[in-house]
């Protein structure tokens, strides 16, 4: 006996499932069309000049020559970000993974993970009112400069590498650790000899993880750093001391009333999305990488 | 009885019927030339080592095998009167009609009240609120649960024990009214108070209800199968059908010295 | 039989070719103990940098913003007027502004987000929702002022010329999709447009930890309710995502975590308006973009009490943000930690 409401319930499946994909395609268009139009506005000036030159013309700057300041900017902000993140982070990581279980690694944890909720303008506030602010009363005065938003995005970037570090620990096989510590081996040494390695592929994926976020902090640093079109100058703080990234190029690019730097502006965002995917992409690599590891 | 597992015909048409079915996970073979009528409103064990393809050719039986996208099946397997792989099955209605245990009990993340409706819902049998808390509360008395449940309906599925739990997924199936209820060792996880609260209702429900269950317990077999299937390993792997016939048979005078190794547990 | 212990933690752990003697005086363990006191105590006080970026975070955004707290009380919060040059304060319109930004994008991509997760873990073969997943989580990676820039030059043309009158005609007896509710009409700049892109930008994240609480249901569960019958859309809606309920939620409260917070999305399109929008088609402000403009490049200098105003209203914002953050998290605490990572840009 075929029960009667049986057709209906499966073309209801039919409607459902088209929808769902429907829902599918809806959300991949915007992404397509964004690379799309970057492509098509800012592919005209790829070109090696583009990446060569820092940007120039007049009577908008950005109009000749290329990224490289905002390049070079960018770099340069990662690198003190990244030098301040991983040793606050992984250290963090690796208390949380080896001591980390009681009331004191959870309340450390839960303050590690709220920081990951923090928007990017709160994080500019903040790094300009401690860092960059030359008129307060406490902070360091470093005026909008590289070194202020280095260190912003370094404080930023912590959470993220202690989280990944505390997490890539825990899947290091307990038999390594235990026959570690069963040797008599110190909880130091078998952090150091076998955590770290083993763990090693998914803490570099981290801090590729947090590199990628940062690089997408343009709010926090325009306040920290604020913006310029020059190469950086030494030293990196003070008046001289900001320099620029690319997320912030861009912004100001298309905040100026002009249509002539939509190119431009189109075109950094194609040299952005390409060190985003290159960052993915080696992440993946190295998870994969990382499994192998794992098999204990 | 042949060695094939044909029994004699009893008037009242074969539940389920296999003949010369194959079965592959990919290029592993599971299941190999298997032939087997299941006595209808009878419990029939199918036991055996691991491996050897019971709980494939449990599966099979309600095609619950089309989740694993790798399984193929060749040879004739029907159930009450249809043909499973063929191309016109309606898949819901066959399950309707042929219940599931599984080895561990599995409640809806829902109350107790919704998990016994699920399928009667799905199915639209029951045409009123009235006729559905009946349908509800008549399958948990079937399933010996009623008087422990009746008064905590909204609670959910999960507050309750092991036993319990399992005791309510047999209710889930017996609402939507099958004909054969398959069980893949639905007491693994269960106390052996509990296992007896099963098996008591097992022979209670056959009177009715075509069961088939796998067991690794051959005890158990013993005391609640009409009929006992006997799957060893094949020579060239997979399983095949060694012996099938009446439960006292198969343990006490076995045809096939494999089997009487097995029963008396030599191997497995 | 005698066992001898040496450590050895220089050479590889190989447990057959260990010899193991029990030295008679602990010196050795207390130079052990002594190393494991410094790594636990060490890696304790490294730690606590988050514990005090927290805390440092709230400090300075308060006593910066004391002025304005003191000076205006909870009335700030009701305030609707915003106007620097009488210095007059109110929080209101960027308050109302970041909520319907907000709430709208999440009403197109909840539903979305949703379907995709049901397609992906109920429906499509392992190596195609790989491929999915993958790209979408590369999505989830793409620094959001592309998704800015693309709203400037594309969304914003055509919204304008395009959707929102189509929509307004269709639509329009609906009082926020009239187009006469809003003083400057049809413009392609507002609240809806900026809604559209937070909308292309969150589903990831909804879509990703959605995913994750679907496959945390047993696959006994869905071949129970296979079992019994059910089709897999039935088997998808009425099992796995009513078990994946506190999941689901945890996912659209951390998508709109990261919501509030979003900044370079919204600028260009929004209309930069300090008042309560009238209308979804109505340009307005939200809490992260007055921020930015008013604090880069804008008038806004330290010590004034129009930088304080705008630090108290940065406090909202992180308040509003971090117990999305906090419901979020404890929502999908029971999910792979790695899933809920990331954070607003």
């Amino acid at each position: 006996m075929r029960s009667g409401n049986l057709a209906r319930r499966k073309l209801v499946e039919r409607l459902a499932v088209t929808l769902c994909v429907l829902a599918l395609l809806i959300a991949l268009a915007p992404l397509v069309h964004v690379l799309y139009t970057a492509i098509n506005i800012g592919g005209s000036r790829l070109n090696w000049t583009f990446f060569s030159q820092p940007a120039a013309g007049l009577p908008y700057i950005g109009t000749q020559g290329g990224v490289l300041n905002g390049l070079v900017g960018t770099v340069l902000l990662l690198f003190i970000g990244g030098l301040i993140s991983v040793p606050l982070g992984v250290v963090t990581g690796m208390y949380l993974s080896d001591f980390g279980g009681g009331r004191l690694g959870s309340t450390i944890r839960a303050f590690s993970d709220t920081l990951l909720g923090v928007p990017s303008v709160i994080w500019g506030l903040f790094g300009f009112l401690l860092f960059a602010n030359p008129i307060s009363q406490v902070g360091l005065h470093l005026n909008r400069s590289a070194l202020a938003g280095g260190l912003t995005l370094g404080l930023l970037m912590t959470p993220i590498v202690a989280r990944v570090t505390e997490i890539s620990l825990h899947q290091v096989p307990l038999g390594f650790k235990e026959a570690s510590l069963a040797l008599g081996a110190t909880r130091w040494a078998t952090m150091r000899r076998i955590g770290l390695r083993v763990a090693l592929p998914g803490i570099l994926t981290g801090v590729l993880l947090a590199l990628t976020n940062a690089i997408g902090q343009t709010v926090a640093l325009l306040l920290a750093n604020g913006y310029t079109y020059l190469m950086p100058r030494w030293p990196p703080w003070g008046p001289q001391g900001n320099v620029t990234d690319l997320g912030s190029m861009i912004y100001l690019y298309l905040y100026q009333p002009t249509t002539l730097l939509h190119a431009p502006a189109e075109a950094a965002v194609v040299v952005l999305l390409g060190l985003v995917l290159i960052m993915s992409l080696l992440s993946r690599a190295l998870t994969a990488i990382g499994r192998r590891n794992y098999a204990g | 009885m042949q060695v094939d597992g044909s029994a004699p015909a009893n008037g009242r048409g074969a539940t389920v019927d296999l003949r010369n079915v194959n079965a592959w996970y990919g290029g592993a073979p599971a299941l190999r030339d298997v032939t087997l009528t299941v006595a209808p409103r009878a419990v029939t064990a199918l036991i055996g080592p691991s491996g050897c393809g019971k709980t494939t050719l449990l599966r099979s039986i309600n095609r619950l095998n089309d989740t694993i996208p790798s399984y193929r099946l060749t040879g004739s397997l029907t159930v009450l009167g249809q043909e499973v792989y063929g191309k016109d099955l309606a898949v819901e209605d066959l399950r309707r009609r042929v219940g599931m245990l599984f080895q561990r009990p599995v409640p809806l993340p829902m109350s107790i009240y919704d998990d016994v409706a699920y399928g009667p819902r799905l199915h639209r049998l029951a045409g009123s609120r009235a006729g559905l808390d009946a349908v509800v509360e008549e399958s948990l008395r079937m399933a010996a649960l009623w008087d422990e449940v009746k008064d905590r309906l909204h609670h959910p599925g999960r507050s309750l024990s092991g036993g319990q739990q399992q005791r309510l997924c047999l209710a889930r199936a017996l609402a939507v009214k099958p004909r054969v209820i398959l069980m893949d060792e639905p007491c693994a996880a269960l106390d052996p108070g509990a296992t007896a609260k099963i098996e008591e209702l097992i022979r209670q429900l056959c009177a009715e209800i075509t069961v088939i269950i796998v067991t690794h317990n051959l005890a158990q077999a013993r005391r609640i199968a009409d009929f006992t299937a006997v799957m060893l390993p094949s020579a060239n792997g997979g399983g095949e059908l060694a012996e099938f016939g009446l439960t006292p048979t198969i343990f006490e005078t076995p045809t096939e010295p494999r089997t009487a190794d097995y029963v008396a547990g030599r191997f497995g | 039989m005698e066992i001898e212990v040496t450590e050895s933690p220089d050479q590889a752990v190989n447990a057959a070719s260990v010899s193991v003697v029990v030295p008679p005086h602990s010196t050795r363990s207390s130079r052990r103990s002594r190393v494991d006191a410094f790594y636990h105590w060490g890696s304790f006080v490294v730690s606590l940098a988050v514990v005090i970026i927290l805390v440092a975070i709230l400090l300075v955004l308060i006593s910066t913003a004391w002025p304005a707290i003191t000076a205006y009380g909870p009335g700030f919060l009701a305030g609707t007027v915003w106007n620097p040059t009488i210095n007059v304060y109110g929080a209101a319109p960027f308050i109302v502004g970041t909520l319907m930004t907000t709430g709208l994008a999440l009403l197109i991509a909840v539903p979305i987000s949703i379907g995709i997760a049901i397609l992906l873990t109920e429906y499509a073969p392992g190596s195609i929702a790989g491929v999915i997943g993958v790209v979408i989580d590369v999505a989830a990676g793409v620094p959001t002022i592309v998704f800015g820039a693309w709203a400037l030059l594309e969304l914003l043309p055509w919204m304008s010329n395009t959707a929102e009158p189509a929509i307004a005609a269709v639509f329009g007896w609906f009082p926020p999709l009239d187009p006469n509710n809003s003083p400057t009409g049809i413009t392609g700049y507002g609240i809806f447009t900026a809604g559209l892109v937070l909308s292309a930008m969150i589903f990831p994240t909804i879509v990703s930890v959605t995913r994750g609480s679907f496959a945390a249901t047993p696959l006994e569960m869905r071949e129970a309710s296979l079992g019994i019958g059910a089709t897999r859309w039935e088997t998808a809606t009425r099992v796995v995502m009513r078990g994946a309920r506190t999941g689901m939620l945890g996912a659209i409260v951390l998508a709109c975590g990261r919501a509030l917070g979003e900044t370079m999305a919204v600028v260009y399109v929004i209309g930069l308006s300090p008042r309560i929008p009238q209308s979804l088609f109505d340009q307005g402000h939200t809490l992260s973009t007055i921020l930015l403009t008013q604090l880069f490049g804008g008038n806004a200098s330290s010590g004034t009490m129009t930088a304080a105003a705008l630090y108290e209203l940065g406090l909202i914002l992180l308040a509003l943000s971090l117990l999305a953050g906090l419901a979020g998290r404890y929502l999908t605490r029971r999910l792979s930690g790695a899933l809920v990572l990331g954070g607003g840009r």
